[in-house]
Order: structure tokens, then sequence, then C-alpha cells
């Protein structure tokens, strides 16, 4: 099975390469048996990768040491689904992982697109084929996942034992949707500029691509966020590491896109912005991907060095100059269609928003280049910690809490006295009240007052939008709830978007209870000695061990009491896993971890002592469930808006009917 | 061997994949259907980006209109807007209208003036969705064209004259740049 997947991979190469050609010169040549050809190219690249994952899979779960990639990531005590999922836990198979991603993408659109936008589409086959042949030709010749080992082991290192869980079963494909995903609006911005078609057609065609990415952004970085509350056991769930800060980058970009892109269909501005927009979005996902493969910033990460890093730099460069060359040579075909008329209006609040977003997309990157950049230059690794990316972060996120209020409720090209009076009283009055309240309560750190403050304002403006979009309906005639459905279908994209809004509102709220009012405590105990924290007790019952064929744990048990009243048994554990070699981390913490609304109890093991003693970390961290909850909710509203149905059917509909086309043509 | 055999059947399967539109262009050209060449049709591109700016008109009346209705809108800025689009929108339409001209198929109008006079004789409500804007949008082109058609009269006998007009039809009095101007001026 080997052999197959790496000739697939080979193939997938070469048919890469075609496509490509034969995209431009079918679009020059108006020889549509030449796109069309591309076209069935970018399906059969598709295939080809699916062999060559089907076959690395294989023998993944066969444990076929001859194989290098096999031998350095699975073990014989490996479960069976981390065989599988250890086809994304090393270097090649990951580089794999994105090609095939990417492929599926690639054959997505060809198919989503068949018989539309052919002036534009050629261009965006070939900008697809592209960015194909570079991660395929990397995975064919560089990283191979498919290498042999010229003496086969008897057992292989085995997969790490961090990777080890559901979480980190998902993240990275997740991540990896969005990273790639992004690819998708940046062909078409592509292919807007070669094809010379520079109106609005890209942006329409790419609209549910780029949110789609975006989403798995968004649940990649959540997930991320949690496997590292749980599994790193350091109490937190995001430390501006640089990978962290990889995906928050693009992401950034890309949240900035979304909003930006609407000024553009509706008022025909900003095109100038949004093309250099998803072109700096992409270059962050690739980015991204470079600093999470390459190893050149290390990291919890950094699973493995290699020499990829000048060849994605090399790619980088090449698509940074190539994107702005044709930018440039564009740029006259991207003037806009209409001024800017007051700077009370939504325009200006979606270009503030823009400006943030980017602001802090700019200094997270600063940041996170920093220490390498400073090594470069001075020889001396400085590192750039928590304290700067919170200081720098956190007022661009209370700004933009702020406009998420805004931006709904002002009204476009200009707000009057009355408009603004009319619509904000009431979300002001309730953020001020919020804040008047919490200072009663005795709270008195300034960034939770806003934060909250801010939050309880978008809370108010987004119940508004929906209690008046109700009312409108009910009034005539429909009851409330049907109203209220109805609403929302007509309106997937506004509403839908106002869910995300209310999704991160809570994460925010998380966000901030869990940083500024955690408490902890450490203590060493003898058994039957207990610890108080706020209004928690913990009593130490005892320390055992027990041992599974990978690993030799052990447990500390806690009674935990709140108030007095039991409630339950808390059980954090330190692992030491039996092979070494792949264990950066053969000591494991497992955190016991109790969650509610109002607090995480969060218990790490820190060592044990002589006599059967044990010293805890005990964590108090309030309303981090929230988090995860603002995550649920964001998406949500993100599958909201991406509920087809609508406009779209009945535009294909009337353009059949005017124009006498016969084609079928695929729904959108 | 088996791995073999399995790669070169799979390799063998993209290639035919991949060269199957080429064949089949050599089977229709044969068959004497002209090849399907992608040079665009200038109308039908002309039509599409009409459409697609009517698309943008339509869903830009209804946001203003939905956020006139929630109070976000001043009545003021809300009749600019509303009176601005919907002139564009007739405007793309009437060019649309001509494009389309000479097409065989064309029933999209005959069924929108259906549906127009049963939304008359319903009475419509501002929160309809994009239907009823688009009739509104029809509704009030043709208001214009009878206005324009109305006031299109000759100053000497006061009877209608077509917008082609040299002369009236009816008494002979030249009509001069001023009057069409003066007209062109009112509608």
């Amino acid at each position: 099975m080997a052999e197959t997947g790496q000739i697939s991979i080979f193939l997938a190469f070469i048919v890469s390469i075609y496509v490509a050609f034969a995209a431009v010169y079918g679009a020059r040549t108006y020889k549509r048996d030449f796109v069309r050809s591309a076209e069935n190219g970018a399906l059969a690249i598709f295939f080809l990768l699916l062999v060559a994952v089907l076959s690395l899979v294989y023998s993944l779960v066969n444990l076929d040491f001859s194989l290098k990639y096999v031998a350095l990531n699975t073990s014989t005590d490996l479960p069976f689904i981390y065989r599988i999922t250890s086809l994304w836990a090393g270097q090649a198979g990951s580089l794999l992982l994105w090609s095939f991603i990417l492929s599926i993408y690639f054959a997505l659109v060809v198919l989503q697109t068949r018989n539309k936008a052919r002036g534009l589409m050629p261009y965006v086959i070939a900008t697809l084929a592209v960015i194909s042949i570079f991660f395929t030709f990397i995975i064919a010749f560089v990283e191979n996942p498919f290498q042999k080992l010229p003496v086969v082991p008897q057992e292989g290192r085995g997969l790490n034992p961090i990777l080890q869980n559901a979480y980190m079963a998902i993240h990275p494909v997740t991540l990896y949707l969005g990273y790639v995903g992004v690819s998708v609006p940046f062909a078409f911005g592509m292919g807007a500029m070669l094809s010379g078609k520079l109106g609005d057609e890209w942006i329409k065609y790419s609209r549910k691509w780029t949110l789609f990415a975006w989403t798995f952004l968004s649940v990649g970085l959540i997930l991320g966020a949690r496997w590292a509350y749980l599994e790193l056991g350091w109490g937190g769930y995001w430390a501006w590491d640089p990978v962290e800060n990889a995906a928050f980058m693009p992401w950034l970009a890309g949240t900035a896109f979304v909003h930006s892109v609407m000024i553009q269909e509706k008022k025909g501005m900003l095109k100038k912005w949004n093309m250099s927009l998803i072109i700096i979005t992409f270059f962050l996902a690739i980015f991204g991907t470079f600093i999470t493969r390459s190893g050149v910033i290390s990291s919890v990460h950094s699973f493995a060095q290699s020499d990829i890093g000048p060849m994605f730099l090399g790619f980088i460069a090449f698509i940074l100059l190539f994107s702005f060359g044709m930018f440039l040579y564009r740029i006259k075909d991207l003037e806009s269609e209409n001024r800017f008329d007051s700077i009370l209006s939504r325009e200006s609040a979606f270009i503030f928003n823009n400006l943030l977003f980017l602001g802090a997309a700019f200094a997270v990157f600063l940041g996170t280049i920093f220490p390498i950049m400073s090594e470069a230059v001075t020889g001396h690794k400085i590192l750039v910690g928590s304290p700067y990316f919170n200081k720098v972060n956190v007022p661009i996120a209370l700004v933009l809490i702020f406009l998420m209020g805004v931006g709904p409720l002002i009204s476009w090209r200009k707000a009057s006295k009355e408009n603004l009076i009319k619509n904000f009283m009431a979300p002001v009055l309730v953020g001020i009240a919020t804040a008047a309240v919490l200072i009663a309560i005795g709270i008195r750190d300034v960034y939770a007052l806003a934060s909250y403050s801010l939050c309880a304002f978008v809370a108010m403006t987004v119940f508004t939008e929906f209690f008046r979009g109700v009312r409108v309906r009910s009034r005539r005639g429909e009851n409330p709830l049907m109203a209220f459905g109805r609403l929302v279908s007509r309106n997937k994209r506004r509403y839908g978007g106002y869910i995300v809004h209310i999704g991160v509102v809570l994460i925010v709220i998380g966000i901030t209870s869990s940083s500024v009012f955690v408490t902890e405590q450490q203590a060493t105990l003898s058994k039957g000695e207990s610890v108080e924290l706020r209004d928690y007790r913990f009593t130490y019952e005892g320390i055992d061990t027990y041992n599974t064929p990978a690993k030799d744990a052990t447990v500390a048990t806690l009674a935990a009491y709140k108030g007095g009243k039991p409630i339950g048994f808390m059980k954090p554990e330190k692992n030491v896993y039996k092979y070494e070699g792949n264990r950066e981390i053969n000591q494991e913490t497992e955190v016991a971890l109790r969650s509610t609304f109002k607090n995480d109890l969060y218990l790490i093991l820190m060592n044990r002592g002589p006599n059967g003693s044990a010293t805890f970390r005990i964590i108090i961290n309030p309303m981090v469930s929230w988090i995860w909850a603002g995550g649920v909710v964001l998406l949500i509203g993100a599958i909201v808006t991406m509920w087809p149905g609508g406009r779209r059917e009945r535009e294909d509909v009337f353009v059949r009917y005017t124009v006498g086309e016969k084609d079928s043509t695929v729904k959108v | 061997m088996l791995d073999t055999v399995i790669t070169i059947v799979i390799a063998a399967l993209a290639a035919i994949f991949i060269s199957l539109p080429f064949f089949r262009r050599a089977r229709s050209e044969s068959t004497g259907n002209p090849g399907s060449a992608l040079r665009p049709d200038p109308k039908m591109e002309q039509l599409k980006e009409l459409n697609a700016r009517k698309e943008s008109l339509l869903s830009a009346i209804k946001d203003i209109e939905f956020d006139y209705g929630l109070g976000k809108l001043s009545r003021e800025d809300y009749e600019d807007l509303n009176t601005r689009y919907k002139i564009e929108a007739a405007e793309v339409l009437k060019k649309m209208d001509e494009i389309a001209q000479g097409r065989p198929e064309a029933p999209v109008e005959d069924e929108l003036e259906k549906e127009i006079k049963e939304a008359r004789m319903r009475g419509y409500s501002v929160y309809e969705d994009d239907e009823e804007i688009e009739k509104e949008i029809l509704m009030a082109r043709e208001a214009s064209w009878d206005r324009e058609s109305e006031e299109r009269k000759c100053p000497e006998c006061g009877s209608a004259y077509d917008s082609g007009d040299v002369f009236c039809s009816k008494c002979g009095y030249k009509l001069d740049g001023d009057t069409k101007k003066q007209h062109a001026e009112s509608v």
C-alpha cells in the first residue's frame, strides 16, 4: 500500500502542474475543453490524495514500522483511534493532511461553480492549483510520509501522550479546515485580478467559503484552548504561544474581512481594501502553517525541525510579490463606486472594526516574530510574553466589543442625532447600570468593569434587534415564535451574525472573569490535612498508584467541600509513560476538574512527598465554562449565516429564464 | 504485485478522466455541433452583471426598509435612499429588458405583471420579501413610463407624441430640442 500512496502523491503533484497550465491556457484561448480538463484534474487531485491518505492510515493502523512515519508516531500499545489520528501527529502526515483538505475544497469549488462565472473560474482554479503544487511538492520530495527505514524496528516511538486526547484528535483537523479554507476566497480574489472581473462576483461566490473557513478557525482556536486547559495543566487556556498566535492572526484578519466585504456588497466601496485584506489573511494562514510546521519558533507545538522552513519562506515571498504585484497592476479598476458620507455611520463603524482587527493582528505578529528577529540580529533571543500581548490587545478588544454593539444599530451613511438617541438610549443605560451594580458589589478592576459593561451593552443591542424584529412581524398577525423563526430565516446573515456576537460576548465574559478573578493556592498536605480557598475546602484523603499498558499513574484523592457541604471527590494524576523517545513530556499531569457555570475547580498534583504527603496547586477559575458555551453559541450563529436558501436560488432561476441558458446550473 | 496493479489502475483512471473533455469535444465536433467556445457572449455577460447589480440594489432596498421599520433610519434618509435605489433599479431593469429583447423565452415579465395585479388587490406590506420589492420597482418603472408618456405633450395642440418624433403627428408642430429638453427635465 505504501508504494501506491507514494506514487499517488507524486501523481497529484504532476496533475497540479497540469491543472495550473491547462486552466490558464484554456482561459486565454477560450478553449473550454482545456478548462474542463483542468476542472477534472482538480477532481483527480482529490482522488489521488484520498488514495495517499488511505494508504497512510492503512499503514498506521497496521503498524507498518518499515515506514519512518509510522515508526516515529505509533507503538504497539497505541489504541486504535489514536493510530488513525496519528495521521496528523507528525510533520509529513500533517502536510499530507493539509494537501488533502486543500484538494477537498478545490474539488467542491469546482463542482459548485461548474457552469458559472466562466470568466472568473479558470483563474481561481489556476490559483488553487499553484497552492497545491507547492504542498504536493513538499510531501512528494521533501517530507515524504512514505519514506522507508533501512532497518525495520521492532517497536515504534509512540504517540506523544499529550496528543492522546479527544480534543487533540479533532483540533488539528478543524484548524486546518480553517487555514486551508482561507485559500478559497484568496483564490477567488486572485482570479478576479487575473481575469479582470473586479466587480462583486468574486466576493459573492466566495462568501460561503469565507464563512466556512472562519467558522473552523474559530472552532479550532477554541478547541485548542480547551485542550491546553485540560492537558497542559497550568491552569490557563491561552498563553500567547507562537503557535497559538499563528492561528489567531489569520482569524483576526479573517474576521475583519468577513465584515468589510459586507460594505463592498452594499455600497461598492472598499474594493482595494478587501482585495489587500484577503491577500493578508491568506499570507497569515500560510505563515501560521509555516510557524507551526517549521519549528523556527520553538514552542510546545514544535514537534519537528526540518528544512521545509526556507521553502515555506520562498513560497510566502512568491505569494506576496505576485499578489501585490497584480494588485498594483489592477489598482485603477478597483475604484470605489461611492464615497463616505460621515464618520458617524455604519460604514465608519465597519472601518474602525477593520482597523482594530488589523491592528491587533499586527501587534500579535510583531510579538510573535520578535524573538526570532532579535536572535537573528543580536544573537540573543528576547522572549515576548503575555504581558506585552495582553497590554496591547485588551484595550483593542474592549473597543471592538463597543463597536459590536454600535455597528448593528447605527444607520448607513449618516447617523442623525435622533437616530443615535433613539437607538442607543436603552443599551447605554443597561451598560451603565451594569457598571453601577458591579461597583456596588465591590468590583473595582477597571478592565473588568469596562468589559462587563460593554458586554451588557452589546447584549442589550442584540436583544433589542431581535425584539423589534419580532414585534414588527407579530403586528402583522404572526405569533411571536413563528415571527422569530421567520425573522431569522429571512435574514440569515444578519441574525446569524447577531447570534455569533452573543457567542463572542459570552466568551469575553468568561475570559474576563477567569483572568481577573482567578484565585489559587499551593499547599503541601499530609493525609487528612485540608486546605481552604474561598468557600471551598479540600481534604487530602490518600494517594494511590495504578498501571495501564501505556503508563504508570499516580493518583491522589481529595474530598471537596463547598461551604461545608461535600460536593464530591477530585482525583488529580501524575503519569509516567513507559516508552521513552518521542515523549518530550514523560511526566504528564491529568488535572482534576470540576466545572460549573460559576466556577471551575482546578486541581493539579504537583508531586508526591515523603510519608505519603503531596503537594497540590489549587486554582479557582471563575466562569471558564462561559468560554466553551460561548463557542457553541458562536458555532450555531455561524451555521445559521451559512444555511442555504433564499435569494440566490431565485437569481439563478431568473437568469435562466431571461437568458435562455439551457445548462443546468448547480445551486449555490 | 497487487500494489503495482492498483497504482497503474489509479494512474490510468486519473489520466483518462483528465483527458475526457478533449474526446467529448472531438465527438461533438464530428456531429456538427460547434465546439463549446469559452468566448463570452457579451450580451450574456452584460446581462449577468446587470442582474448582479439589480440583486444588490434589491438587497439594499430591503435592508433600508427593514432598518426604517426598526427605527434606525430617519424618514428623510429612508426616502432619499429608497428613491435613489429604486430609480437605479428601474434603470437597470430597463437596460436588461433592452438587452434581453428578441430572446425567445421571456415569460418573467408576464408572470410578474400578473403578480403585481394580485398584489395590488391584496395590498402589500413593507416587510414582505424581495418579490414584493421587485413588484414595487416594476410599478415605479411603469409609473415613470406613464408619466413620461403623459407629459410628452405637444405644446401646440396638446396631443401626445413619442420620444422619437420630430414633428407632432397631429398638428405638425416642430418638436424642437427645447421642448424635449424641458420634458426630460420635468420627469
